[in-house]
């Protein structure tokens, strides 16, 4: 009975198993494809590629791989059991010689291109044509040290390597390798003798490089090792500056390997081939708001050896005066006559300074103030005037010990140079409302004490100025320079200049002078009348800027060139090639937009 | 329903007490066909990751077997039926390169109860024709398995058969009509044809317990051949 039901559901597994219901499929026919007409193009770079590839060490070879008309896959690389899958058609990969021994090689890429049949394989990216590339590959690497490698200038002052090898490599020996290397640039140098120890680098002049040196065996399997290293720092020539002028240098220098010199001043040739031991004289920018410097090229002193050169930069040292603001940063100039004081501003910190020596008085940093806009001079006392957009801080003198704030209630426009007076008034001018109003502070009191209209009709001039003697006014306006009689703070016109201008300046202890240029002559005139001229001078292309409170001289200057003249006498003091926007003449010392001051006493003669 | 339920009971009762009975075992080949609306949809819209993949089967109409244990007596028999139904839905593609195909194959296995009433008893020779009204109402046990089969033959390491099992139970009624011709005293051929109706269905991942986003559906005609044997108990 048991047998017979085991038979029983045993047939009817079988039964129910045939009657499973089969599934059919889907053939799509498709044409195997065929690569015979596929072409690729590989270029390799980083190593030499010639017949062969020659690696000397561990490297990156760069590959780039074109198939016109096919989709690149991937690639595979392989030397020896190194392997690099690349995804990309262009790209590189890193052999490390590590895992090479010198000799021959084989560097092989092997290129899978989609097919494009369509097929399941294709469309998984499994199906490829592909392409092989092979080439020879000789590695021939060297093991570098850290053997201290000796060295010494000779007395020729040429630069001499030496090194030491045992005696049981002779029979093996092929050469020594000197290698030289820098950034960007190497040269090697075999020497074939084994009792050879030193070489002698002629066209070494001091740059920083390395040298190495090698030894190589006649069998190529033999790595060839390093006998010895050094990494030179670039050597210092002891560049000695001398000031000629203001505007002239003497250069001289000595460098300790032997050598020639292209001196160059801001990459213009100053003199070429200049040995060592020699000098010279270099024009310069006696003041200069870019930095300038100048350039000794180093080559060898030999012509056949200069496969290199070295490059000294010399910086400093070159402009004259004392840095006044050590910063540089927009130095704003004042002075006091009395006291022969120089004033420099930089932010809102206020420094006086001793002349002629330039050494610094005092400090005093404006803690409610920003920057100093303008200074006013005082020609009859101590008193120095700071003017900032909210208010105008009084000195008593050059301690600053403390400041008299003239406050205001608002921020104001000033408009043109204040003027302490005689009677301890500071006179100014703002603008409100296109109006021009003259206001007159009480210094002692620190309190506004008037404010006067100026001629009807006179609106924003642009430059306005009283003179401390508070007798004459002068302004300009609508391009027109005038001056006014300016008597208890009524203005009456005295006259109009005629003539064109570029620029102008008044002598503050001669109030009824100024200087007008019109940029090709500078012209002195009276103006306690009208505009009657006193003398001209011809100096084309040359502003006024200033005449010293000290020594009455005018100073005239443009970006590139300086002169200073002394008007009584017509004579020109000094002159010089700077290279700046801002210069001014005060208490004898040229002041320079790059924050340096030079006090003429040693090159005016008085 | 409870009046089919009472008319069926009347007619057991008065059978029983004056006619004679017999123990039947038989065997049905048949064909059905299958509504699977959900998983037809869901084998259509799947994401085949190849072009060029068309659905190969749908889900089409296939083989049923069929087997009965009852009891008979008068015009009356009812017993218990087990049932097995299978079929396949499949969608890819085959090139010289290899194969990819999703496949659903699903099983069905019925368990339940039938009942049938004989219309008449006519002499026909030798033999003896019946037609009935049958009923059969119960449980499909369902199987459905998801694989997907991915072969290439020039990569082999990157062939792959994905399956997901699925399991679940409908409920289904079959009214059917059919035809006894009794053969001699103790076999009869059997011949009917009916129609399965699944009003419940439940399909869920066999490992997680998830809810399927579809049902299988058995849902369609049925045509059965087959034979009946009898162990005639007392008269």
């Amino acid at each position: 009975m048991k047998r017979r039901v085991v038979y029983l559901f045993l047939s009817l597994f079988i039964l129910l198993a045939g009657c499973e219901y089969e599934t059919g499929e889907n053939l799509v026919e498709l044409e195997v494809p065929s690569a015979d007409d596929v072409h690729a193009e590989i270029e390799l770079w980083g190593v030499p590629v010639g017949e062969q590839i020659y690696i000397e060490g561990s490297t990156s070879i760069a590959y780039s791989i074109r198939v016109p008309g096919y989709r690149f896959l991937k690639c595979e690389f392989e030397i020896d059991d190194q392997k690099w899958e690349m995804e990309g058609a262009s790209g590189d990969f890193y052999v490390n010689t590590d895992h090479l021994s010198n000799g021959m090689h084989e560097l092989s890429c092997r290129i899978y291109l989609k097919t494009n049949s369509g097929s399941l394989l294709d469309q998984a990216n499994g199906e490829a044509f592909i392409g092989e590339k092979t080439w020879p590959v000789k590695v021939f690497v060297r093991e570098t040290g850290d053997i201290p490698l000796a060295y010494r200038v000779n007395e020729e002052g040429y630069i001499e390597l030496s090194w030491e090898t045992e005696e049981d490599l002779r029979a093996q020996f092929d050469h020594y390798r000197i290698v030289y290397s820098k950034p960007h640039y190497s040269y090697e140098r075999k020497i074939g003798s084994f009792d050879s120890h030193t070489f002698v680098d002629r066209g070494y002049v001091g740059e920083a490089c390395t040298y190495e040196v090698f030894i190589y065996f006649k069998d190529e399997s033999i790595r060839p090792y390093s006998l010895g290293k050094t990494e030179l720092k670039a050597v210092d020539p002891q560049v000695k500056i001398e000031h000629l002028a203001l505007d002239k240098v003497r250069l001289s220098w000595n460098n300790p390997y032997r050598s020639v010199a292209s001196v160059y001043y801001k990459d213009k040739l100053i003199a070429d081939n200049v040995p060592n031991g020699s000098s010279v004289d270099i024009p310069i920018a006696g003041f200069s708001d870019v930095s300038q410097w100048i350039e000794l090229r180093f080559k060898a002193f030999d012509v056949a050896d200069r496969w290199m050169d070295y490059t000294y930069v010399v910086e400093r040292g070159l402009e004259l005066g004392v840095p006044v603001t050590p910063n540089g940063n927009w130095p704003r100039y004042g002075y006091n006559l009395q006291e022969d004081r120089l004033y420099v501003s930089s932010y809102n910190e206020v420094t006086s300074w001793r002349l002629p020596d330039c050494s610094q008085v005092a400090q005093f940093n404006s803690t409610q103030q920003p920057n100093v806009e303008a200074y006013a001079f005082s020609v009859y006392d101590t008193r120095m005037a700071a003017l900032h957009v909210w208010g105008i801080e009084i000195f008593e003198n050059s301690s600053m010990k403390q400041a008299t704030l003239l406050s205001v209630e608002h921020p104001v426009s000033f408009t043109g140079r204040m003027a302490l007076t005689k009677d301890g008034k500071l006179i100014t001018f703002l603008n409100e409302d296109t109006k021009l109003t003259g206001i007159v502070y009480d210094v002692p009191t620190a309190k506004e004490e008037r404010r006067f209209a100026l001629p009807e009709g006179l609106g924003s001039v642009t430059e306005t100025y009283v003179t401390p003697d508070a007798k004459y006014m002068y302004y300009e306006y609508k391009g027109e320079l005038s001056v006014a009689g300016f008597d208890n703070y009524q203005c009456h016109p005295i006259g109009k200049l005629s003539a064109p201008f570029t620029s102008w300046c008044l002598d503050l202890l001669h109030s009824e002078r100024l200087f007008v240029s019109d940029g090709n002559k500078v012209t002195m005139y009276d103006c306690s009348n009208s505009f009657s001229t006193l003398r001209t001078f011809s100096y084309p292309e040359l502003e006024v800027r200033n005449v010293d409170p000290k020594t009455g001289y005018l100073l005239l200057a443009n970006r590139e060139r300086f002169v200073i003249l002394n008007p009584q006498s017509g004579d020109e003091l000094l002159s010089g090639n700077v290279d700046t926007s801002y210069l001014w003449l005060y208490g004898n010392t040229l002041c320079a937009g790059n924050g340096y001051a030079l006090n003429l006493d040693n090159y005016i003669q008085k | 329903m409870k009046r089919i339920l009472l008319t069926l009971y009347v007619l057991l009762t008065f059978g029983l007490s004056g006619h004679a009975q017999s123990l039947t075992l038989e065997y049905n080949f048949g064909y059905g066909d299958y509504r699977m609306s959900e998983m037809k949809d869901y084998l259509k819209d799947a994401e085949i990751p190849f072009d060029g993949a068309e659905i190969v089967d749908n889900f089409p109409g296939y083989l049923t077997q069929d087997t009965r244990v009852g009891m008979e007596w008068g015009n009356h028999h009812f017993g218990v039926l087990f049932n097995y139904m299978n079929t396949a839905g499949k969608r890819g593609l085959t090139d010289y390169s290899g194969h990819y195909y999703f496949e659903m194959r699903d099983k069905g296995y019925k368990l339940g109860a039938f009942y049938r009433f004989r219309l008449a008893n006519e002499p026909l020779g030798f033999l003896t024709f019946q037609p009935y009204l049958q009923l059969s109402a119960g449980a499909v046990l369902n199987k459905v398995k998801l694989s997907e089969d991915m072969f290439f033959d020039l990569l082999p390491d990157q062939t792959f058969i994905n399956e997901r099992k699925l399991s679940g139970t409908n409920f289904f009624v079959e009214p059917a009509f059919g035809v006894k011709i009794g053969l001699c005293r103790y076999a009869a051929l059997n011949v009917s044809v009916g129609y399965e109706w699944d009003p419940f269905k439940g399909l869920h991942a066999s490992d997680s317990g998830a809810p399927a986003v579809f049902d299988a559906d058995w849902s369609g005609y049925r045509t059965q051949v087959g034979l009946i044997f009898y162990w005639h108990l007392k008269k």
